[in-house]
């Protein structure tokens, strides 16, 4: 048992010393898997500090196996390993075999042994094939591989994970969850924290923070009949237990749950007639119409239409190539709504976003916006620079200005825009976004989700015509996210511009997407309504089927028989705002 | 992100060099550098030119990357044979308006332009062919009679640990700069266009925004590595170090040959007639 009792941890700011962990009792037992959930900054980082024997603790003690830890703490560094929310920054070999020795170098392993281990945890993490290759090479998924065969070989006998799966899109999700299950078996100790509900599924036990104290939640089994306890806490429900439900509801009879993967959460509603069957039995073209049935629906309560008005497209692809064939698109056009651009991680959604905004080196091929080629002439990429934003992923971390209001105003002043102007723009966009009152606060000092949505509105205030956001999600819990979506819509059809929106994860925009587009391998996929989406995937779908089955059990939830309420309409000045954008 | 680094990183490859020990070529390469110092100009910087080129083929490192790793230290070295050329004074050579060239000053600027690279690829090749880790254990295992010694030896493994992981999270603060530059262009602030000084003045900005990023990555990368069990003073198994080979040897004899030639007045001063 690694156990804290008591525990309370404060950080060392004098003027705002909110305790970080307030009297927890946490009790994780040897393997078993022990989930923690919580809202940003609730203490989940904290804790799991706090069970490596990494922070201090003003009061409680730390016990492994009932004993108390040490004071050099030699039992927690035996018996414990955290991985650390970004692997990158615990990575520290320049290539995998290197990275995985390190630690056991730490341990004074003999070397023939450290041979022996770096090799069996390169095999078990599928490591091999890249064990040589520079870290820097590395995708998300391997780099958060490595970083688990890092603390895996160090055999502890708890592996304390914070957000193992945040920056992996659902299949390495999945694959991750499906290597801690093999450990837990093997008799390691699981802790893990997660903004992704259904994982805990996984759990043994749960436990939920809220404002530094911990809470015992029991198994998910518990957690699915007090549902109520975790909804007061502002958890929405996940998507994929609500897919899970309408497979019961189906009269499937087979276990379903958050565990479950997504192709044969598609194949059960397949059979039950549902939804279209996998793409093996159907014919290649056909666009699926069958429409979902089942009490709840699949999808959102509200939806909007899959298709959409055509008014004139704010910027137009026609046969681009971007670097050496890092991203194809065939023909796109960017039209003023929200669209989601959907992909495996390392799919080309980011370079899909950078060309649009002419920040890449190479293009070959027809991109046209807002009057002109800003790859062929400076003249059209000025414009462009004038018309269009983007917020890169994690966009808090490029903060530097004292205050919120600075930050948000040094892109405009450097445009000399007339101070007033400036001023007006900084408010509205702030009210927008709900960090009105935070303008004076310097933006270091703001929760996680406060700082992403100050850190939108620097880009938002420029009002673009086109703006692009990369994984605005990002980090962010259930909540924080689903009002964050909101608040992008609503911002998009009072301004009557184009966003786009990169995120791995379908169900964050269910409600919110005029358009979607899939990027598949560096190529555009597919793009339009998510039907048409599934349709024109469904030639990649054996190379991807989990990402296919996400598109069409999001199609079916959207189809089902309600219709959508009307959108709020587009404000007067939106027409005038859009300029240019004809085709090539 | 087009991050491919490009001053000092390993470049992964299985020529000879890569399979030498990490301390075999650090001997060696430390050696040929005071050599690279201290050489007379030009003949044996010359030769020492033309053994680092001999060094370079070994280790399998085409032409491009040595000129992508040169390239930013080149304007550097360009500069200062330029103030060389300058500012020596000497004989006047030519005239150039205010501008005088001195022959003594085109010599050193000669001298400058030649003996710089050579110092940088002679290092450059260690680095090149040998991964990091390898560095930080060889230089661990030469201290590790020390550690046993106590304090002063457990802060040299610490210092050699420390230099290996400023080597390689250099592409990390390379990425860290392009990714603020990329977040400027992204909100649409040109940093291209307008006068020099403008444009330096938009250099300068991003200064700023990029030192909190790194600060904060050290940050995190010091809480990575106590996750990873390092505490200041572990005395660490050095991991990546070899027997040596009748190479290894032969590449130590060869730098003390030379080293042996380039100090030979010193070494063994003329008697005095
Ligand atoms: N090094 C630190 N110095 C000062 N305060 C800190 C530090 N680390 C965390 N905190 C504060 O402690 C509280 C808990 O933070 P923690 O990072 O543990 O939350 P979390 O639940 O992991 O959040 P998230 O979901 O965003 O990862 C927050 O109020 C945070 O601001
Ligand atoms: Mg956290």
């Amino acid at each position: 048992m690694l156990a804290l009792y008591d525990a309370t941890v404060v950080f060392g700011d004098n003027d705002r010393s909110v305790p970080a962990l307030r009297g927890v009792r946490f009790e994780a037992p040897k393997g078993q898997w022990t989930a923690v959930v919580g809202r940003n900054g609730s203490g989940k980082s904290t804790l799991l500090l706090a069970l490596a024997g990494m922070v201090p603790l003003q009061e409680g003690v730390l016990t492994v196996d009932g004993r108390p830890a040490g004071d050099p703490q030699e039992t927690v560094a035996k018996a414990v390993r955290l991985v650390t929310s970004r692997p990158e920054h615990q990575i520290v070999g320049a290539t995998p075999r290197e990275d995985i020795a390190f630690g056991l170098q730490n341990m004074g392993l003999p070397r023939p042994e450290i041979e022996r281990r770096v090799r069996s945890a390169l095999q078990a993490f599928d490591l091999e094939p890249v064990a040589d290759v520079p870290v820097h090479r590395l995708s998300g998924g391997q780099l958060q591989r490595l970083a688990l065969a890092g603390a895996w070989a160090a055999k502890p006998e708890w592996i304390l994970l914070d957000e193992p799966t945040a920056m992996l899109d659902p299949d390495h999700q999945d694959q991750v969850l499906r290597l801690l299950d093999g450990l837990r078996r093997s008799g390691t100790g699981i802790i893990h924290t997660t903004h992704f509900l259904e994982e805990i599924d996984w759990a043994d036990a749960v436990y939920l923070m809220e404002a530094g104290q911990v809470f015992p939640l029991g198994s998910p089994a518990e957690i699915r009949i007090q549902w109520e306890r975790l909804e007061s806490a502002g958890f929405p429900k996940p998507w994929k237990w609500r897919i899970a439900d309408a497979v019961r509801l189906a009269g499937v009879n087979r276990p379903v749950d958050g565990r479950t993967p997504w192709s044969a959460l598609a194949a059960h509603l397949a059979g039950a007639d549902l939804i279209d069957g996998p793409p093996e039995t159907s014919a290649p073209q056909a666009p699926p119409d069958t429409p979902a049935a089942g009490p709840e629906p699949l999808g959102p309560s509200s939806r909007r239409s899959g298709a959409r008005d055509s008014g004139p497209p704010v910027a137009a692809i026609r046969k681009l190539e971007v670097g050496q064939g890092r991203l194809h698109v065939g023909e796109c056009d960017i039209r003023a709504g929200l669209t989601a651009v959907l992909g495996a991680s390392g799919a080309g959604k980011s370079t899909f976003l950078y060309t649009l905004l002419g920040l890449m080196p190479s293009v070959r091929g027809v991109y046209a916006a807002f009057g002109g080629e800003p790859y062929r002439s400076r003249e059209a990429l000025a414009r462009l620079r004038a018309h269009a934003a983007m917020a890169l992923q994690f966009p808090e971390q490029q903060f530097f200005a004292p205050t919120v209001y600075d930050d948000i105003a040094y892109p405009l002043l450097r445009r000399n825009l007339d101070p007033r102007e400036v001023d007006r723009r900084v408010r509205e966009t702030a009210d927008m976004l709900e960090i009105e009152s935070l303008l004076n606060r310097s933006p270091f000092s703001l929760s996680f989700g406060e700082q992403r949505r100050a850190a939108l509105a620097g880009v938002l205030a420029l009002e673009p015509t086109l703006a692009a956001l990369d994984e605005p999600f990002a980090g962010l819990d259930p909540a924080g996210r689903a009002h964050l979506a909101g608040l992008i819509r609503e911002w998009a059809t009072e301004h009557g511009a184009a966003v786009l929106v990169a995120t791995h994860h379908i169900d964050e925009l269910l409600e919110f997407a005029d358009e979607w587009m899939v990027i598949h391998r560096s190529r555009l996929a597919a793009r339009g309504s998510l039907a048409d989406c599934a349709a024109a995937f469904r030639p990649w779908a054996s190379e991807d089927p989990e990402g296919w089955a996400r598109l069409i059990l999001a199609a079916a939830g959207r189809r089902t028989a309600v219709p959508a309420p009307p959108g709020p309409s587009p404000p007067a000045g939106a027409a005038n705002r859009k300029e240019g954008g004809e085709h090539p | 992100m087009n991050g491919e680094p490009l001053l000092a990183q390993y470049v992964p490859g299985t020529g000879l060099l890569h399979r030498l020990d990490a301390r075999s070529k650090s001997v060696a390469v430390a050696l040929l550098t005071a050599d690279v110092l201290h050489a007379s100009w030009p003949l044996e910087v010359c030769g020492l030119a033309l053994l680092a080129v001999l060094g370079i083929r070994l280790a399998g490192i085409g032409a491009r990357q040595v000129w992508r790793s040169l390239r930013p230290l080149f304007f550097l070295v360009a500069f200062s044979a330029l103030m060389n050329l300058l500012s020596v004074p000497g004989d006047p050579a030519w005239r150039l308006g205010p501008l005088t060239v001195t022959r003594a000053g085109l010599l050193t600027a000669l001298e400058t332009l030649t003996r710089i690279p050579v110092l940088i690829l002679t290092a450059s090749i260690l680095v090149w062919t040998t991964p990091p880790g390898a560095l930080i254990d060889g230089m661990t295992a030469a201290a590790r009679p020390l550690a046993r010694l106590g304090r002063a030896g457990t802060a040299l493994q610490d210092l050699a640990l420390f230099a290996g992981l400023a080597l390689r999270f250099l592409p990390m603060v390379h990425e860290s700069f392009h990714r603020v530059r990329i977040a400027r262009l992204a909100r649409g602030i040109d940093l291209e266009g307008g006068p020099a000084w403008v444009r330096w003045r938009n250099l300068a900005e991003l200064i700023i925004p990029w030192l909190i990023d790194v600060f904060r990555r050290a940050d995190a990368v010091a809480i990575g590595l106590a996750a990873r069990g390092y505490r200041r003073g572990t005395v660490r198994t050095p991991w990546q170090i070899r027997r040596w080979s009748a190479a290894d040897y032969l590449l130590v004899g060869i730098g003390l040959l030379v080293t042996l030639w380039v100090w030979r007045r010193e070494l063994f001063p003329a008697p005095p007639l």
